[in-house]
Formats: structure tokens, C-alpha cells, sequence
């Protein structure tokens, strides 16, 4: 058990902070949760405003956003984990002389543990789409759901593969036509241009000059 | 007096299919094929030419150039034949299909009398400008570090007909005190790029005692240029420049063109006591 962050920053007194002991504050495993949490909010703050802008963004640019998300997510659900001990084991509690009736509201939102109504909304949301009752179903319903859920992603990227290896995406024939019986390797096949194709120089510029302008070889 | 602002480097005969048509590409048109027959002149060393190098005074002897057409009909009858890939078959010394005589006959008047030039009149298969002889003289390019393109001057005028008593150019010019240096032939091809800049391959031999030589063996030469009309034109230099930059920077990679050495494109005589 440690002393939990204390939420007075620019709030308490600067010389009453010399009579705690903040040595067991868990600096280093908030500190890396509070990165990660900045940027993933940066990003989504970025996302939001583009997805609400006139003109979409090109779908690759999207694309490339939404994976760096996703990845700032992974990190930041690892640093989560990798600090689950610590984090779980804290507590958090104001100070005796943090100005409660001056800011309760920053300490309310500061010392909520529940989930702010907004939040619960998505998690109901959530519940309700996958289209199981959470109240009514069983323990082996949820399971069974979850199983065929999977079940389809693994068909679908089964699908998507056979479809995939359906298509020749490469030179100048369609797969129809390579499996027809043209040959993949006949003249017309595009090649890139080896790099010995560059010009090499059999002479000195200089000295057929010296030969045109003085009739001699330097 | 123009003033002529060039670049050059050089391609083996392997890479001539791929630079023609990379270089048609960029320009939009074929290119043409030219070909030329160059003799250089010197001034009669029979005379004494007093060589002053004094502080104010500097007399140099330089070399007369004297240009042709060729008359390319005789290389390749077929005028639909005529085009870049003629110049394929020159890999070596022997200049094939074209008469040698041809050359003596343009630089002494033909000895056939049925063929000599009347009145200015055109003589074997020579159209009216093969007749025309060019006459230039050229400076050494100018000098300095900063330089990013040669810049060489100029002079030239041209030799309708000598009104001599011998159809010669050549007695022509002994008459002013000038006698054959050396001779050049010349077969090439010319693209017309944009802005003024043209950008010639050729491929050049030696004309010696009746024999050729190829001095330019294994590849081409390649000149990338553009003619000033005025050396006092600075708007024109700058953009002429500006254009050669801009070839320069996009063939980059490919086929790098320089600025040439300056002392190899001095056609001065060789002074002893050189400055």
C-alpha cells in the first residue's frame, strides 16, 4: 500500500508538500500509462477531426492512422499489464489540505471508480449488438457465441485467401490464361531495366575535342 | 560573333538504341541525321608570322574551320532508310558506302569537267546549300572557376563561291595564307530539343592520306548546345544556360554531361613560347 498521486498539482501549498512522504508515489508506472494514454488520445483527437472534416481524408491515409491507433491501444493495454500489481495495489486520497469545497468537482471526477455514464452507454451498446442477453444467457451461451464468431473471421480470411490465389497479380497474363497454358516466361514479359544498361564511356569527351579543334591526341 | 554554350560526355555504341529513344522520348521528335566533312586550316608556316607577346600587343595564329554537308544520298540511297539506326553500322575505321573522292572533289573542284561548277551552278548530286562551305573560327572557351557551362565564341561566315580562277576552295584559301591542318568526316544524329538546345551523337574519323580513322571507336560523342546569337545577349546566355542546366539535371543518372576541358577546345596554334 503507497501513497496514491496526490491531486493537488498547482492546487496545494508548495511548503505543506515538505511534510508528506511521496518516495512510495508509483511515479514511473503512472508516468508511462499517462504517455501512453496522451497519445493515444492525440491520435483519436486527430482521427475524429478529419473523419468530421467535408472532404474525407484518402482512404490509405485513414488506413494508416487507424493502425497507428491500434497499436498505441496494444501498448498501452501492455503497459497496463506490465504495471498490474502496482496500479492495483494503489489508493488514491487527497491531502489533508487540498481545498475540497473549492474544487469538489475536479476531486468527484478525480476519485470516481465507476464508470461514467457515457461509458457505460458504449458497454451496453456493445452487449446489445452481439445480440445475446446477458441477464437470460448462460455461461456455455456466451461461450458458443463467442466460438462462432470466430468461426466466421476464420472464414472469411479463408474465403478471402481463395479468392486471392484466384488472381495472378503479376506480369502480363490473367491466372485464366496461365492456367490455359501460357508460359509466364515469354519475351514480352516486362523487365526492369538491369542498371548495366547504363551507358559506359568508351572514350574521353576531352580528347575526341583535342582531336576536332588541334588535329592531335592529348 | 555567337557565342555557343555546351556540354558533353560520351556512350558506347551498346547503349545507342536506348539513349535515341529515351532522348526522342524527351524531345518528342526523331532525331535527324546530319553528316559533315571538316577540314581545318593553319596559316602557311612558309610564311614568317612575327609572333608578338608584348604588354599590349598579342598576335596568335588560330585555325580556320571549313564545314560541309555530306552528301548523305551517297551513304544511304533510300531516303526513307535515312534515320538513326544508319549510324549503327559505323563501328570502325572504314566509313562504308561513302566515296572518299567525293571529299577531294568539294575541296578541289571537280576534275571532271563535265561536272565543274558554272555559274555557280550545283555540281553531282550536291543540292544548292551541300554547295555552301562554312568558315569559322573559334575562340578558347572562357575561363573561370564558377563556370556551370562552356561558353566558347564564334565567328562564322560562309563561302558561297570562291570567284577565283580555280573553283578550289582550298587555292582559295592559300590565296589568304591559310593551308590544310587536318580533315574530319562527321556522321551523326541532331535532336532538336526545346528552348534552343540541341543535342547532337556523333561519331567522327580522321581523314588521312586517303584513309579513315575513327577517332571516336567504341561509342559517340555527345555535345548538348545552344547557340547565342549576340555574345552580348545576356538574357539569352542565361536562359540558353538555364535550359542546358535543365537537360543536364534530368538525364543525370543516365548520361552524365560535363563541362569539357577548355584547353582541349583551343584550335589556336601550338606558340612555343605560350603565355
Amino acid at each position: 500500500m503507497s501513497q496514491g498521486p496526490v491531486p493537488d498539482t498547482g492546487v496545494g501549498v508548495a511548503d505543506s508538500q515538505a511534510d508528506y512522504d511521496f518516495s512510495h508515489v508509483p511515479a514511473q508506472a503512472l508516468d508511462a500509462v499517462r504517455m501512453r494514454l496522451a497519445q493515444l488520445t492525440h491520435s483519436q483527437a486527430k482521427l475524429k477531426d478529419e473523419m468530421a472534416r467535408a472532404d474525407l481524408p484518402q482512404w490509405h491515409s485513414l488506413q494508416a492512422q487507424v493502425s497507428i491507433i491500434l497499436t498505441q491501444l496494444q501498448s498501452l493495454t501492455s503497459t497496463i499489464h506490465h504495471f498490474e500489481e502496482t496500479l492495483d495495489s494503489t489508493v488514491v486520497y487527497p491531502l489533508a489540505n487540498f481545498p475540497t469545497t473549492a474544487h469538489e468537482g475536479l476531486l468527484t471526477t478525480l476519485l470516481r471508480k465507476k464508470n461514467i455514464p457515457e461509458v457505460d452507454e458504449w458497454i451496453n451498446d456493445a452487449k446489445e449488438t452481439s445480440g445475446i442477453d446477458i441477464n437470460t444467457a448462460s455461461h456455455e451461451d456466451i461461450k458458443t457465441a463467442l466460438r462462432s464468431d470466430e468461426e466466421l473471421t476464420k472464414w472469411a480470411l479463408d474465403f478471402l485467401k481463395q479468392e486471392h490465389s484466384n488472381y495472378s497479380y503479376h506480369g502480363f497474363y490473367t491466372a485464366r490464361e496461365l492456367s490455359a497454358g501460357a508460359s509466364p516466361d515469354t519475351q514480352d514479359t516486362y523487365q526492369r531495366a538491369p542498371s548495366s544498361k547504363k551507358p559506359k564511356k568508351p572514350f574521353d569527351a576531352n580528347n575526341v575535342l583535342k582531336m576536332i579543334h588541334q588535329g592531335t591526341f592529348s | 560573333m555567337m557565342l555557343q554554350l555546351s556540354l558533353v560526355s560520351s556512350i558506347d555504341d551498346a547503349s545507342y538504341d536506348l539513349f535515341v529513344s529515351t532522348l526522342s522520348n524527351l524531345c518528342g521528335n526523331p532525331p535527324v541525321v546530319f553528316g559533315n566533312f571538316t577540314a581545318m586550316l593553319k596559316p602557311n608556316p612558309a610564311f614568317d608570322i612575327e609572333q608578338v607577346n608584348s604588354k599590349n600587343q598579342l598576335v596568335e595564329q588560330s585555325r580556320i574551320k571549313l564545314c560541309r554537308g555530306l552528301p548523305l544520298q551517297e551513304v544511304e540511297a533510300d531516303n526513307a532508310k535515312r534515320d538513326f539506326r544508319l549510324l549503327k553500322k559505323y563501328q570502325n575505321d572504314e566509313v562504308q558506302g561513302l566515296d572518299l573522292q567525293i571529299i577531294q572533289d568539294m575541296l578541289h573542284g571537280s576534275r571532271d569537267l563535265d561536272e565543274m561548277e558554272v555559274d555557280g551552278g550545283s555540281n553531282k548530286g550536291g543540292s544548292g546549300a551541300q554547295d555552301v562551305w562554312s568558315l569559322s573560327i573559334s575562340d578558347i572557351p572562357t575561363a573561370g572557376s564558377g563556370r556551370k557551362v562552356s561558353t566558347q565564341a564564334i565567328t562564322e561566315t560562309t563561302v558561297l563561291a570562291s570567284g577565283g580562277s580555280s573553283p578550289s576552295i582550298v587555292s582559295f584559301l592559300s590565296e589568304l595564307g591559310y593551308v590544310l591542318d587536318f580533315q574530319l568526316l562527321v556522321l551523326g544524329i541532331k535532336f532538336n530539343m526545346n528552348n534552343g538546345v540541341f543535342l547532337e551523337l556523333s561519331k567522327i574519323w580522321r581523314l588521312n592520306d586517303g584513309r579513315t580513322e575513327q577517332i571516336t571507336k567504341g561509342g559517340f560523342l555527345v555535345k548538348a548546345f545552344v547557340n547565342v546569337a549576340k555574345s552580348t545577349d545576356i538574357k539569352s546566355i542565361n536562359s540558353g544556360t538555364t535550359s542546358l542546366l535543365a537537360l543536364q539535371k534530368e538525364l543525370s543518372g543516365y548520361v552524365e554531361l560535363e563541362i569539357p576541358d577548355r584547353k582541349s577546345m583551343d584550335s589556336r596554334l601550338e606558340n612555343k613560347n605560350d603565355i
